[in-house]
């Protein structure tokens, strides 16, 4: 079904804690993630689970006092852990690219767009002169499908509407050809037209630079959209990890099932959304069982006992649950 | 009430629509033009600078010529001296031009100098944070505990009198203001996405401290720099009028305050003429200062006047 390509990024047992006055915070807990190439990967999962973690993990920026502590992140057979800050310096913007959720915050409002453009080019390419900076952005203007791209690199970001500082957003991240995307809820901030024509504009670009992407989102209906491959993710644990179309059609996980049950469908009256009942756990107290046994409906004696396995239930369906890990662990 | 209200609702919608926080360096001249403080302000400064660069080419006497002829002492105003003479005959008019020269150039450099050494203080402060901010801080918070004057006045002191230990005593006694609200902007600022975001594309600690905070941070620091000119002539008066300023006979208004101040009941225009000037002078600095925070101020758009 999918082309046999090689991984391009390999997470294993990445551990991200925070270690604050209070206790330790195990803010991702022995993640494992493959990202190969030109493919979308979906995470998804509720707020705090970890998924802008991952990101910020990946590409070395997890906030003081947070620390990766343990596991291995490989890009293209090159360990990213073991990399000097310089050598990280430029594997940021170049190799790995990131859109934030908000680009009318995360565009600097005293410089134009144009030398926006040009700074991250010019930084990691080594392009000083200003007709080639000029140039080079006004393709990458026109290549996310802004309209007069030339005098767009003259404005500010807020003479822009979000959707234009949306794009410009895109534009910079992939002015270095990078070979993976990371986009963290690079539509929250838009309305749901401009949100359909950013994701479009996304899966294009995707394809047609053979990069790879990471989107993290809480939004089903966007992953569902845009990505080959779902992660969910839940108290900094990836508990399901599927292709897309599987995901939906065979959720093995509870919390897999929950969210999608949750998920209202167009079409079908409903008084009241299904919820998945109880609160996330506090991630400085996690018991050593499955983190969602407190609001698992399926939750067996073992699942408080032990951490369950990843274990591939189907060709390329991967799922931490008890449920799943064998005869023995269920009655 | 509901009126003006309404009104005033509309001026923040129409503020909103017109972006918000950032102005284009055309329209904030523009709105700097609308603005009479900052008019009058700017008009008296470069009035008060075109007569101290042209001072030496004016036709007018030599500030420090004595005539010790009895009847040019002490000349009240007249069409000759057109501010009088003082006690050693010299032209008053001449040496308040000349103090112009002296006074701005003391100003300007002091705070050019204090606003560099705050600037680099209190970014690293503020960006960094951690042991680097606290060690900076306690700094900034020693200088800061003494009045600005004080300091200059010990430093001067210290150092002697003189053009250039004048400035250095006034930067060192100046400085912490301006670090103090330079790590106050930095440290909001750091946390602001684009920063975060122009890490995540690969930007070093120097080019997101002075390529990323630092423009954006600027707008107080011109306000402060303006009323901070203001302040260092003041400063560097008062030194001079207690005898640790500029040295004799470099004309400087302070100075001449002090040698006018034995003869104030018969020959008042000997310290009144240089007052004059310094009370302008300050003036039009403060001004164009509070003119320019209303315009720099977003949340001021529109909203006054």
């Amino acid at each position: 079904m999918m082309p046999v390509t090689k991984p391009l990024l390999e997470i294993k047992g990445l551990t991200t804690q925070f270690f604050i006055q209070e206790g330790t915070v195990t803010a991702l807990d022995k993640v494992d993630l493959t990202i190969y190439e030109n493919e979308s990967v979906g995470i998804v999962g509720e707020t705090g689970c970890g998924k802008s973690m991952t990101a910020f993990s990946i590409l070395r920026l997890v906030p003081h006092p947070g620390k990766i502590t343990a596991g291995s992140i490989k890009f293209k057979g090159t360990e990213l852990t073991a990399l000097t800050a310089d050598q990280m310096r430029g594997v940021r913007g170049q190799r790995i690219s990131m859109i934030f959720q908000d680009a009318a915050t995360a565009l600097d409002p005293v410089f134009t767009v144009g030398y926006q453009l040009g700074e991250v080019i010019s930084l990691h390419q080594n392009i000083y002169d200003k007709a080639a900076l000029d140039k080079k952005s006004e393709d990458m203007l026109k290549l996310v499908k802004i309209a007069a791209p030339a005098s767009v690199l003259k404005q500010y970001p807020h003479e822009l509407s979000g959707g234009m500082k949306q794009r410009v957003m895109i534009a910079i991240a992939l002015s270095c050809s990078p070979s993976l995307l990371i986009a963290d809820e690079p539509t929250t901030a838009l309305d749901v037209t401009i949100q359909a024509q950013i994701l479009n504009l996304l899966k294009d670009l995707v394809r047609t630079t053979g990069s790879s992407m990471m989107l993290i989102t809480h939004n089903l209906g966007v992953v569902a959209e845009v990505c080959d491959r779902i992660c969910v993710m839940y108290a900094g644990r990836i508990v399901e990890d599927a292709e897309t179309f599987e995901l939906f059609a065979n959720p093995k996980h509870p919390y897999t099932s929950g969210l999608l049950s949750a998920f209202p469908k167009l079409g079908e009256r409903k008084e009241e959304l299904t919820v998945i009942r109880g609160t996330v756990p506090d991630l400085m107290r996690l018991a050593p069982g499955c983190a969602f046994v407190d609001r698992c409906d399926k939750a067996m004696a073992v699942c408080r006992k032990e951490r369950p396995n990843r274990v591939e239930v189907a060709p390329g369906h991967y799922v931490s649950c008890h449920l799943w890990t064998g005869g023995e662990t269920s009655d | 009430m509901i009126g003006v209200r309404k009104g005033l609702n509309d001026k923040l919608i129409s503020w909103k629509m017109a972006g918000g926080v950032k102005q284009s360096a055309a329209d904030m001249i523009e709105r700097g033009a609308r603005n009479k403080m900052v008019v009058i302000g700017f008009t008296i400064i470069v009035f008060m600078v075109l007569t101290a660069v042209l001072a030496p080419v004016l036709p007018i006497a030599d500030p420090t010529e004595q005539n010790l002829n009895e009847d040019e002492l002490l000349q009240p105003p007249s069409s000759e001296n057109w501010f009088g003479t003082d006690e050693l005959g010299r032209d008053v008019f001449s040496r308040v031009l000349w103090g112009a020269r002296v006074s701005l150039l003391v100003a300007t450099l002091a705070v050019l100098v204090s606003m560099v050494i705050g600037i680099v203080l209190g970014l690293t402060a503020g960006y960094f944070g951690g042991k680097v901010d606290y060690f900076i801080s306690g700094t900034i918070d020693l200088f800061w505990t003494f009045p600005p004057f004080l300091l200059a006045l010990a430093f001067a002191a210290g150092l002697g009198a003189g053009l250039y230990n004048v400035i250095l005593a006034i930067s060192i006694s100046y400085w912490a203001g301006f670090a103090r609200l330079m790590r106050g902007q930095a440290l909001s600022m750091r946390e602001r996405q684009f920063v975060e975001a122009s890490r995540a594309l690969g930007a070093g600690h120097l080019r997101m401290m002075f390529v990323h905070v630092l423009p954006n941070c600027i707008a107080p620091l011109i306000v402060w720099a303006s009323i901070g000119v203001a302040d260092a002539i003041t400063i560097e008066s008062s030194l001079s009028f207690l005898g640790v300023g500029t040295k004799p006979p470099t004309p400087s208004w302070g100075w001449m305050l002090q040698s006018g101040m034995l003869y104030l009941d018969g020959a008042s225009w000997v310290s009144t003429f240089p007052g004059i000037a310094m009370v302008f002078t300050i003036l039009g600095f403060n001004l164009l200062g509070d003119g320019l925070r209303d315009v720099l101020d977003p949340r001021m758009k529109g909203l006054r006047r």
